[in-house]
């Protein structure tokens, strides 16, 4: 596809978005809450239906926790939103004069990963149209039948209650014939619908090469860095516990949210305690021979990122890849590795079930290894620590570069908000500046509004009093001019 | 009804539309449209009292507009709400909105 075709293409998508967004503008509140509720339940409706799509056209994950995703993208998401107020006035506050108006951004590109595709559809689309705003489905080009399937009943439902037309756009009509297929017309055409003047924001999930595009691409966006989630086993946590719950959320979907967790931190004095518990609970500790084995198919050396054919994949497809034997039910891969970087390419993130596992001769060095975890390709994200000590959660939380510092929680659902948690239900997770994002919020509906603030004139009391003349005045100090502006305050 | 079509001298049609132009009193509005201006040369669509268009309504003033020769077809008395979807939806020149 030329450069031009895409552009073309990319035109006819906005040109319906920005008709879309302009009746859109016209919508009461509750006329767009009527359009949410319809859209969620469509999509809470077609779990099931839904879930088993995705994992017959990713090849990833299980097709019973990819139903939970999708609770989590419809209802989970719906009862965060549903009370939100995103249309007309927000606040008016007669003491500082201020008044909050909400007002729609406009068309949004969403771009879909393969890892979670129907439910981060649902749940793109429900944020969007709660704020007024028309939505471009973007999925990943293994992931188009099922990504397609969800926006349809999505848009069909919205319809029904008289939402805009063309409030749901999806930017391919069937699965791609790879046997022809070429990634650069896919290239083109992501590029070209990213960079349109007509589009106002784009929300990236998927791989860093994507989210970097969108933030390159002159229009605003909301973008997800890549995770590498460190969990901290503290010597106060509940071990049991601690392990239990971990297994939960590496073994969910295996392992394929990006808050997963990656590697666990305990100090030496509960070691054998938590290996121990991980064995009894399903864990396989990999010898060093077997590590390698791994390393081989989990990594890509070349691309220095997990390799694809692993992502999703169950503890017995691993090891068949890797050429290893390991227990019957084993629920995870736990690596023992020594460092973190490019020489333990188990340190990095990889989204299966596979563990990096250290040991660290005190809590000091314990946090270390996770700072060390935490730099090496997953700053901003999220990071975990079982403990019962409120002071040793506190430091640890101030010591991390993570968006969410999950506390004695599975880190898979407890970054995703909701379930063990009230922080907002998201499947865009902000990593902040570190992780090359503008926000560490869990992204929602309310970051899709622009908020207009009409500033009544209040006065100040101390400039009114104030001989502004004295600002001029260089031989003044600055607490002689303080000392006079502060005044009878 | 929420719509009126008057056929006037020199081949003129003048709908007048009220009220909330939803899908609903869109479908029964075309229908009303395209048997009016079957033969017009000039359109006009006068929203005085429109509160609100849905998309059906933009489709409806794309194809009114298809009927008649460009420049021939108007749309006069919008209300600035009425004004402002047109306008974000780039078509005030397309559509002459007066």
């Amino acid at each position: 596809m030329s450069i031009e075709a895409a552009k073309k293409r990319a035109d006819d998508f906005l040109v319906k978005a920005k008709e879309s967004a302009a009746i859109f503008s016209q919508l009461s509140q509750e006329h767009v809450d009527r359009i949410v509720k319809a859209v969620y339940e469509a999509g809470f409706k077609n779990r099931v239906k839904l879930a088993k799509m995705a994992v017959k056209e990713t090849g990833m994950g299980r097709w019973e926790d990819k139903v939970i995703k999708n609770v989590v993208g419809s209802l989970f998401v719906y009862e965060d939103i549903k009370n939100l107020k995103t249309v007309g006035i927000l606040s008016d506050d007669r003491e500082t004069g201020i008044m909050e108006i909400a007002q729609p951004i406009g068309p949004i590109l969403a771009i879909i990963p393969v890892t979670n595709p129907t439910s981060t559809v649902i749940f793109k689309t429900l944020i969007a149209l709660k704020a007024r705003n028309p939505i471009i489905i973007s999925p990943h080009q293994k992931a188009i039948g099922c990504c397609v399937e969800t926006a349809k009943i999505c848009y069909e439902a919205a319809l029904k209650e008289d939402a805009p037309e063309n409030c749901i756009q999806w930017t391919r009509e069937e699965p791609i014939d790879f046997a022809t297929f070429d990634i650069k017309d896919y290239y083109a055409e992501t590029q070209a619908l990213m960079s349109h003047p007509k589009l106002s924001l784009i929300i990236a999930t998927g791989g860093g090469g994507v989210v970097k595009a969108a933030y390159t691409s002159g229009t605003p966006a909301y973008g997800v860095g890549s995770g590498n989630v460190p969990i901290l086993i503290d010597k106060s946590a509940d071990i049991s516990f601690a392990v239990k719950n971990i297994l939960i959320s590496k073994t969910f979907d295996n392992g394929t949210i990006c808050a997963s967790e990656q590697s666990i931190v305990v100090e030496q004095s509960i070691a054998d305690a938590v290996i121990k518990e991980f064995k009894a609970q399903g864990g396989y500790f990999l010898s060093e021979e077997e590590i390698k084995k791994v390393e081989k198919v989990a990594f890509d050396r070349e691309r220095e990122i997990m390799s694809a054919g692993v992502v999703g994949q169950s503890v017995e497809k691993i090891a068949q890849l890797a050429g290893i034997n390991v227990p019957a039910g084993t629920s995870v891969l736990l690596a023992p590795l020594k460092g973190v970087g490019d020489d333990y390419p188990l340190s990095s993130e990889i989204l299966c079930p596979i563990l990096a596992f250290y040991v660290a001769r005190d809590f000091n060095y314990a946090v270390k290894t996770c700072i060390d975890l935490n730099f090496h390709g997953g700053m901003g994200h999220s990071a975990g620590i079982y403990a019962n000590d409120d002071g040793v959660i506190k430091e640890f939380s101030t010591e991390m570069s993570a968006g969410r510092i999950l506390v004695n929680t599975p880190s898979s659902q407890g970054a995703i908000g909701g379930i063990f948690n009230k922080i907002h239900t998201s499947l865009t997770l902000g990593c902040g500046t570190a992780g090359k994002n503008i926000t560490t919020d869990n992204i929602t509906a309310k970051h899709l509004i622009n908020i207009q603030r009409v500033a009544r004139r209040r006065g100040n009391e101390r400039f009114s009093n104030f001989d502004a003349n004295l600002f001029y005045d260089e031989s003044l100090s600055t607490d002689e001019i303080l000392r006079k502006f502060n005044l009878n305050y | 009804m929420a719509i009126k079509c008057t056929k006037q001298e020199g081949g003129k049609v003048v709908c007048t539309f009220s009220g909330l132009m939803d899908t609903t009193q869109c479908l029964e509005a075309e229908k009303e449209v395209m048997n009016a201006s079957e033969g017009a040369e000039k359109i006009v669509f006068d929203l005085n009292g429109v509160q609100y268009i849905a998309s059906s309504f933009l489709r409806l003033c794309g194809k009114a507009s298809h009927k008649v020769n460009t420049g021939n077809f108007s749309i006069i008395n919008a209300t600035q709400a009425v004004k402002n979807v047109f306008t974000i939806s780039g078509l005030v020149e397309r559509l002459n909105l007066i």
